[in-house]
């Protein structure tokens, strides 16, 4: 495959996400302007100004029309996905680390930095049906607001069915909250070091984390219990799980440390992307190209393609070769077992 | 893109294009526009016929100021593909932000643009091979290829060498030490021999036939009788054969063919010699590196009317494309 190279952003990226028919990409980096690219051939569609500030996080709705973006400028805001206008901003104590738009876009979850004597907070805000229209009637508090984790929130995603929350978090551990009373329902001490990342396979049934300890594992969303874990050489930013049932793979990404890429070269700096297999934890491949660690990455939906972004201020989106989707099959009844092909 | 430089005035190249990845013809097609001097006069295109075929001519003018004419047949394929109805709609929204000047809309794969943000394709092709890293390194087992590198060297085993070189008690290396007369090579053997338990019956041969291998030392040990003997290698009462239990292989039935092109494989000799009777054994010299004939091969024949059948049909016979020279095989050296 012959990846797009998409170079939009000046700083690094922190965080993409594609939308739920995976044609809209949607990257957010440290420069001020989260942006919204076609995924197909990496095409700009434009770009949200308003943050004065590094934007970490991004979170589309079901329909793609609303986005939401976090940013270190101490607020959350809220977009129109075709025309770039504001529709709504979110003011905060502390940089905005986490954004997440509820299933059926009725509330939205942020979660807070712990800089500035500030406790990592998660808030929970209504969101009125015709925010597109009018802001009116739209409040700017959270109707839920709790103290969770004892280091930094990287992530949060709201639970099947919006029952719960599930937030990941410097102090390495994984937690899961009601989402109605805030409380901790699951501590889950998945790794030795800072979770950087969850996301979730295709139904929300598993989750799958990405560690700074150089690990990712498969978390049942059933019973909170680590079921797989896929040991890397690396301390890895981000992990995604392929929605093909046809290719179980999952994908992560990092590298080492942002501060030390200058020093090493990009051959030993391990910045690729690598795919373990999703039940046997085999490494499996790899895909090369960036030239700083892989900050963020992220399948999209339709299983088709991957884009990952990187501290070098690059998104690549990779389109998958036909012999992608047959490797799996290949393996299990591999050419020595199969007929001869009739000539 | 079909090659257009030096074609005679009125000449026409039909090309098939090969389905190419649309990739590589959204570059080719910026190289195209770049240059190499060449103008378009005319362009024409024919209807896609029922085949799904299309012609397209173009009259150029060519690096050398000379007017080609270039002729394409186009398959034209229709693929149908299922878009989401809101993907659709999607695609046709105007850009924003600091697109706004873009042209509205999807351009299609492969388009490329140049505002403040760049799109373009990754220069080199990325492979993604899955295939579990267990497995990847069984099949380049460094270790073994390492020790096996050795014996390319000079044809010797090198790597069974002692890597310790044995010295004397002066310090010096055996072979230059007079007392005890042994060689290097045989030290080494007897090193060999010793780590493996081998020597315990025979004497370490400190004063007579000093210079006598350890080896032998060693084989005459084996023949004392108390040692094992292979079923194959027994004599009638059970004591040690004296020659080696296999036959000398019989040169007088070896036919040497030569003259063969590099894809010829051992299958194919056999196949091309079996109308001539049965064959021992077909010895076809590969090319260590690229496993590739080099070009001549051994035939052993059970009879030798048989080879010598070979020989009076086979030589001066046309085999792929080349043809063969077959001849007796001179002897091949004693050892």
């Amino acid at each position: 495959m012959r990846p797009i190279l998409v170079k939009g952003h000046e700083r690094a990226l922190t965080m993409i996400k594609y939308n739920k028919e995976g044609d809209l990409l949607f990257t957010v980096s440290k420069d001020h302007h989260p942006s919204v690219w076609y995924a197909d051939n990496g095409e700009h569609i434009g770009t949200y100004h308003g943050h004065t500030g590094a934007v970490w996080c991004v979170a589309v709705n079901e329909s793609s029309t609303l986005l939401l973006t976090g940013s270190a400028d101490n607020s959350a805001r809220l977009w129109d996905v075709p025309t770039g206008n504001e529709l709504m901003v979110f003011k905060h104590p502390a940089p905005v680390r986490a954004v997440d738009f509820a299933l059926g876009d009725g509330h939205f979850l942020t979660a807070l930095d712990n800089i500035m004597g500030n406790k990592p907070t998660i808030s929970v805000y209504e969101l009125t049906p015709n925010i597109r229209q009018s802001a009116t009637g739209q409040s700017d508090s959270p109707t839920l607001k709790f103290i969770g984790h004892d280091g930094k929130i990287n992530r949060a995603l709201w639970g099947p069915l919006n029952k719960t929350i599930v937030t990941c978090s410097d102090d390495a551990s994984v937690r899961v909250w009601d989402a109605a009373t805030g409380e901790q329902i699951h501590k889950i001490h998945a790794h030795r070091d800072k979770v950087t990342d969850i996301q979730y396979a295709w139904d929300a049934s598993f989750l799958v984390t990405a560690s700074k300890d150089g690990s990712a594992k498969l978390i049942d969303m059933d019973s909170f219990e680590i079921v797989k874990s896929y040991e890397c050489d690396r301390p890895l930013n981000s992990a995604h799980i392929s929605p093909l049932r046809e290719c179980p793979y999952v994908i992560v990404g990092g590298g080492q440390d942002a501060m030390s890429v200058t020093t090493t070269s990009s051959k030993m700096g391990k910045l690729d992307a690598v795919f373990f297999h999703l039940v046997f934890e085999d490494e499996l491949g790899s895909v090369k190209g960036h030239f700083g660690p892989i900050n963020t990455l992220a399948i999209a939906p339709h299983g088709r393609s991957f884009a990952s972004g990187g501290e070098d201020g690059y998104v690549r989106i990779h389109h998958f070769d036909p012999s992608y989707f047959t490797a799996e099959e290949e393996a299990f009844n591999p050419a020595f077992l199969q007929p001869p092909a009739e000539k | 893109m079909p090659e257009l430089r030096d074609v005679p005035e009125g000449e026409a190249v039909v090309a098939e294009p090969a389905k190419a990845k649309w990739a590589d013809a959204e570059e080719e097609g910026a190289e195209g526009e770049e240059g190499e001097g060449e103008r378009t006069l005319e362009r024409t295109e024919t209807e896609v016929d029922r085949h799904g075929l299309k012609q397209v001519t173009i009259f150029k003018i060519n690096d050398h100021n000379r007017k080609i004419k270039c002729t394409q047949t186009v398959k034209v394929e229709k693929k149908q593909v299922r878009v989401p109805k809101a993907v659709v709609e999607r695609r046709g929204w105007a850009k924003f932000g600091r697109c706004t000047d873009q042209p509205a809309g999807y351009h299609g794969a492969g388009y490329s643009f140049s505002g403040e943000s760049v799109t373009s394709f990754d220069i080199s092709e990325q492979t993604l091979e899955l295939k579990p890293k267990s497995q990847k390194l069984e099949e380049s087992n460094k270790a073994a290829e390492k020790a096996f590198a050795n014996t390319k060297q000079e044809g010797t085993f090198v790597a069974w060498k002692p890597s310790a070189r044995p010295t004397g008690a002066d310090g010096l290396p055996p072979d230059e030490d007079a007392g005890s007369r042994t060689t290097y090579s045989n030290a080494g053997a007897r090193e060999w021999a010793e780590k493996h338990g081998a020597l315990g019956a025979v004497q370490p041969s400190g004063g007579g036939g000093g210079g006598s291998s350890s080896l032998e030392a060693l084989a005459a040990g084996a023949g004392g009788g108390s040692r094992y003997v292979p079923p194959s290698m027994r004599n009638s009462d059970g004591s040690r054969m004296a020659t080696p239990a296999y036959q000398e292989r019989d040169d007088t039935t070896t036919v040497r063919v030569s003259n063969l092109s590099d894809d010829v494989t051992d299958q194919d000799l056999r196949d091309l010699f079996r109308r001539f009777g049965s064959i021992q054994r077909v010895y076809l010299a590969k090319d260590r590196e690229t496993g590739l004939s080099r070009g001549f091969a051994f035939v052993n024949f059970y009879s030798r009317d048989d080879a010598q059948t070979a020989i009076n049909k086979l030589d001066g016979h046309g085999y792929d494309h080349l043809i063969l020279s077959v001849s007796w095989a001179a002897p091949s050296e004693k050892k």
